[in-house]
């Protein structure tokens, strides 16, 4: 039973060597690999040491905030691979696009699985890099583009997360246990590496550069899994990999706040701005990043909130994660073409618009439950005044979402009508879709913050911002304002500057001597010169002149 | 005169299984190629095996020592240590491996009776390096080595192949002449006594820390010409002319690694940590390791010939060894001696690949890469194994190197290095990971190359030329992914570092 750690992170590997040797007929491991996580996170078999693998190796999601994420992201990963079955069927590059998948599927449960800090980076890494091969799945230049300044950002945060790794090994004794580690006291720049390291894979403004770029380029079961559950390895990372109680952190808490404000607002505010709902949905993220950090830095605050706060975190991920696939899969099952049915059509409206809203905070769905979980703890946290912050934060989330209904229902609109949707597409994104309906109820860490939610007030507040939100959106509408046309198509900043990074890297300045090019001439005169100065035996003279030097420069050196 | 037992004969038989082959390789005709296939395997198979017999013996505690009179108090020496196992057992299956890819690489190619004596012979050398029991018995092999690669580097016989081959005998020469003063120097006030774990030179004298240094500057710098260390490298890149299993063998094995390990025996088993610390020699070393690894890792990124990359890659990644030398505590020390294997297990690889993209499909120039993993999927995969390696992606070999570099240079307190490191992966990450894309997501230029296999062929190429390929990917794997178990290189260097670093 416990060897069932061992068979998580194996099992999408072994399916990928199936892929390779028996073909498309092993496809079902794509997703049937996910089952065991599914299962551990539900049973819970005791942790185990794979010390053959490294000193201190320790496998078995521990904490709540793994174990919660390893059921959450592995229900994500199982059906976004139903989803992508369908998608595939006719890919000429299948094979690469689920060899990828595999890979990173298999990293992103050994980091959630792991008890200790280098499985944890070995499984971040493999995640990070494979997920490359899916963002530039489609291979035209604009994903080309967005794939460089993902790998860039990947391999910068991978090598900034190494090194803190050695820091923090260094300081904490020799150890990599997480448990060790919560308890050790760790310097400024070892806790900056690990932090900057893990903001880049999670999207602390400014790093969320790259998000934009990746979630709608990559198809759209890759963009529900990168958004929805691999991102997340940078906001759990600071809460597996940081010391629980450190002064340093501490001081640090409202810094970070502040950083997840801007991430709230300018994430809503510039997703407003776009066009395409692939990248709404992106900016969104950004946005939601916001919360996340918001709740991390209530914990740097009060470390005798922690405990609370994680699983508050916990239920955000997972509720984010859900929402947020469906919806990238949702853009997906849009771009192929909506049912002529008019039943159908009612169905699938409310199948996008129910997670939209959850992610605003409607009442009765997971989305209700997390923020009102998130604003309870601010008060106890002693940081009362950013609870209005955290309501306006719900308006603009709101707007960002109902601009993304509004581009989804464009895409619709315009898109061509099929009589008929794919199966595995509906399967595939239909159960994260209603799961901000059903998982307040089946799991029970869900269920009192769903309960406390159910408060007149409380409803009234997380009503508000829907209600002003949905004002706003009519009034605009019924007034025709529109964006100026050059707006929505403003190209990231980020681009050029990564393209001339890759550029200089390609080029470095540095001289590069050519050896044909030495001017021949000047030097064979002196040897010449040389030559005429020793009667006999030139060699042996020069040899013994050339170590008299060399002698005098090390008594030089040696004074 | 010679003891004639068991212990003393291994290390004998052991070089004298790759030279008799060789000798009888150059008295072989050109037609005659079973034989010659034969003869090098069959060498290649007896050394790995009485290696395989002598790493069981020295685990077991057994002596293994052969000794004859040479010079006044310096006898030639062949002795089996821990250390020099980790070296020989690195050359004996690497030495099998490159034998399997050259005989598939040089076949219908002119002169291989000279080309395969010369490369038995370049082993032997090898072999005698790695096995020397003291300084003079070194020296012996390393110039030994550079005499045995000149005719294999310059084998095509082209004016640049020539060219190249000048540079790389003056060069080593050169060095060869400035590490023998520096021996020469060393030995007239100590003689020359076996390399002992912690430092061979005894009680020291009073007044002698100048000559010290001095010897030791001249040996580095010496050594430091054939470890390519900058501004003794420029050699090696353009000793590319070589065939690709001369490069592979000169990049992993051979050559640049017996400048390395030379420095480990200097540094750890003729001064000592202690001494060499003392005298405050290895700060200067760790600098220009440093600047090496740096410099190297710049000018690969310029360089768009595949082998020319590889060939500055090796030139920054061989450093690490120096690095972790030079850092002068035990973990960092692990980290070094430990790069000794997984470099050369990666950059053999990566040669491999090399030559067979050279070989099959005439691709000498990174942009000609594209689409390359479509039509050659097993070299791809065997090629990114090796460069994710080199970048120090976990869980492969390199990883474990540069982990254990890092961590090594915090325990002594010279923090500073760690940006080194940093700096050196981004590099690494920024000159590997544009042909690691190329390969696989680029469009191919040819229309047959989309099909993965010709008609009429059942390999993506010759499959003396894959295997190696993927058996040297599968050992770079293996050895990062089970880096905690005891058969490990990691668990070997463990070892060989306890005895260095005892108290």
């Amino acid at each position: 039973m416990n060897n069932l750690w061992y068979l998580i992170p194996a099992l999408p590997l072994l399916a990928a060597a199936s892929l390779l040797l028996v073909g498309q007929r092993a496809r079902a491991g794509i997703w049937l690999s996910c089952l065991p996580a599914l299962f551990a996170a539900v049973a819970a078999p005791t942790a185990i040491e794979p010390e053959f693998l490294w000193p201190g190796a320790s496998w078995g999601a521990n904490t709540i905030l793994q174990r919660g994420l390893l059921g959450g992201s592995a229900l994500l990963w199982l059906f976004a691979g139903v989803f992508s079955l369908t998608d595939l069927k006719k890919d000429p590059h299948r094979l690469t696009f689920q060899l990828f998948w595999l890979v990173s599927l298999s990293g992103n449960l050994l980091w959630l699985v792991a008890g200790d800090a280098l499985s944890f980076y070995v499984g971040f890494s493999m995640m990070s890099l494979s997920a490359y091969g899916l963002v530039v799945h489609r291979r035209t230049t604009r994903v080309r583009q967005a794939g460089r300044l993902y790998l860039q950002m990947a391999v910068t945060g991978e090598m900034l997360l190494f090194t803190g790794l050695m820091l923090a090994w260094h300081e904490s004794g020799g150890s990599f246990r997480f448990s060790v580690w919560q308890e050790a006291e760790f310097d400024a720049i070892t806790l900056l590496a690990l932090i900057a390291g893990l903001a880049l894979k999670a999207g602390f403004w400014p790093f969320h550069v790259w998000m934009p770029l990746a979630y709608p380029a990559a198809p759209p079961a890759a963009g529900a899994v990168l958004s929805g559950a691999m991102t997340k390895a940078g906001i759990a990372g600071l809460w597996l990999l940081l010391p629980a109680e450190s002064p340093l952190l501490q001081q640090w808490g409202l810094p970070l706040l502040w950083l997840g404000l801007i991430n709230l607002f300018y994430g809503a505010l510039a997703g407003l701005l776009r066009r395409d709902a692939g990248e709404t949905l992106a900016f969104s993220s950004v946005s939601q990043m916001g919360y996340l950090m918001l709740i991390t830095a209530m914990a740097w605050h009060a470390p005798g909130l922690r405990p609370a706060l994680m699983i508050v975190v916990t239920l955000y991920i997972v509720h984010h994660g859900l929402a947020k696939g469906s919806l990238f899969m949702a853009t997906g099952l849009l771009r192929e073409g909506t049912p002529s049915g008019a039943i159908a059509r009612a169905m699938l409206a409310s199948g996008i618009m129910l997670p939209a809203l959850a992610i605003s905070g409607l009442p009765f769905t997971t989305g209700a439950a997390v923020k009102t979980a998130l604003k309870d703890q601010l008060p106890a946290a002693g940081l009362e005044p950013y609870s209005l912050a955290v309501q306006i934060g719900a308006l603009a989330s709101t707007l960002i979402m109902l601009r993304t209904l509004w581009l989804l229902y464009r895409v619709s609109a315009s898109g061509p009508t099929r009589d008929k949707l794919s199966t595995l597409h509906l399967v595939g994104w239909s159960i994260p879709a209603s799961a901000c309906l059903f998982l307040p109820w089946l799991w029970p860490a869900m269920r009192s913050p769903t309960i406390d939610s159910l408060a007149l007030y409380k409803l009234v507040e997380l009503g508000w911002p829907i209600a002003a939100a949905a004002i706003m959106v009519a009034v605009t509408l019924y007034m025709r304002w529109t964006l100026p046309d050059h707006i929505g198509r403003r190209r990231s900043p980020a681009l050029p500057l990564s393209l001339y990074l890759y550029r200089v890297l390609q080029r470095p300045p540095v001289p590069a001597p050519d050896p044909e090019e030495i001017p021949t001439q000047r030097t064979r005169k002196l040897e010449r010169r040389w030559n005429h100065w020793w009667p006999r035996s030139t060699i042996n003279n020069t040899i013994w002149v050339l170590l008299a030097v060399l002698m005098a420069g090390s008594l030089f050196m040696a004074l | 005169m010679i003891p004639l037992t068991w212990n003393a004969l291994l290390p004998l038989l052991i070089m004298l299984s790759s030279l008799i082959p060789g000798l009888l390789i150059f008295s072989t005709r050109e037609n005659q190629q079973r034989l010659r296939t034969t003869l090098n395997l069959g060498g290649a198979t007896v050394k790995l095996l009485l290696v395989g017999l002598m790493l069981y013996g020295v685990s077991q505690g057994q002596e293994f020592r052969f000794e004859l009179p040479f010079l006044d108090q310096a006898p030639l020496v062949l002795h089996g240590d821990a250390l020099s196992l980790q070296f020989i057992t690195l050359s004996a299956v690497l030495w099998l491996a490159t034998t399997i890819y050259a005989i598939g690489y040089m076949e219908d190619s002119p002169l291989r009776a000279r080309f395969f004596g010369y490369f038995s012979l370049c082993v032997s050398a090898t072999v005698g390096v790695a096995l020397a029991g003291n300084l003079v018995t070194f020296l012996l092999f390393y110039e030994l080595l550079t005499l045995a690669t000149f005719p294999l580097v310059v084998h095509r016989g082209t004016p640049e192949a020539i060219r190249a081959g000048r540079v790389y005998l003056v060069y080593t020469l050169a060095g060869g002449t400035v590490l023998l003063m520096g021996i020469a120097l060393l030995h007239s006030l100590y003689g020359t006594p076996d390399f002992t774990p912690g430092g061979n030179l005894g009680e020291r004298m009073e007044g002698d820390a100048l000559a010290l240094r001095v010897a030791f500057v001249a040996m580095i710098a010496g050594l430091g010409v054939k470890a390519a260390l900058v501004p003794l490298h420029s050699w090696l890149p353009r000793a590319m002319i070589a065939p690709a299993p001369v490069s592979a063998l000169l990049h992993a094995v051979a050559v640049v690694k017996a400048g390395a390990f030379g420095i480990i025996r200097v540094v750890y088993d003729v001064y000592g940590v202690n001494t060499a610390t003392e005298l405050s020699l290895t700060p200067a070393l760790m600098v220009l390791a440093c600047i090496t690894i740096l410099y190297g890792s710049l000018r690969a990124l310029q360089q768009t010939d595949l082998k020319k990359r590889l060939a500055y890659s090796t030139v920054s990644q061989v450093s690490y060894i120096t690095l972790g030398v030079a850092l002068a505590g035990p973990l960092a020390a692990i980290g070094g001696v430990v790069h000794l294997i997984h470099q050369g297990l990666m950059k053999i690889t990566l040669f491999f690949c090399a030559g067979i993209f050279a070989e099959t499909l005439g691709i000498h120039d990174i942009r000609e890469l594209s689409g390359v993993g479509r039509r050659m999927p097993w070299t791809m995969a065997a090629f990114t194994a090796g460069a994710l390696g080199m970048i120090g992606i976990p869980p492969l070999a390199g990883f474990i190197s540069k982990w254990y570099l890092g961590v090594g240079a915090l325990q002594v307190g010279q923090d500073w290095v760690v940006l080194v490191l940093l700096a050196s992966g981004l590099l690494n990450a920024a000159y590997f990971l544009p042909v690691i894309y190329r390969g696989w997501f680029g469009e191919p230029d040819h229309e047959h190359w989309k099909r993965r296999i010709w008609p009429g062929q059942r390999l993506e190429t010759h499959w003396m030329l894959l295997l190696p390929a993927v058996f040297t990917a599968m050992l770079a794997l293996l050895s990062g992914v089970l880096a905690g178990s005891p058969a490990s290189p990691l668990s070997w260097t463990e070892l060989i570092i306890a005895t260095e670093f005892e108290p």
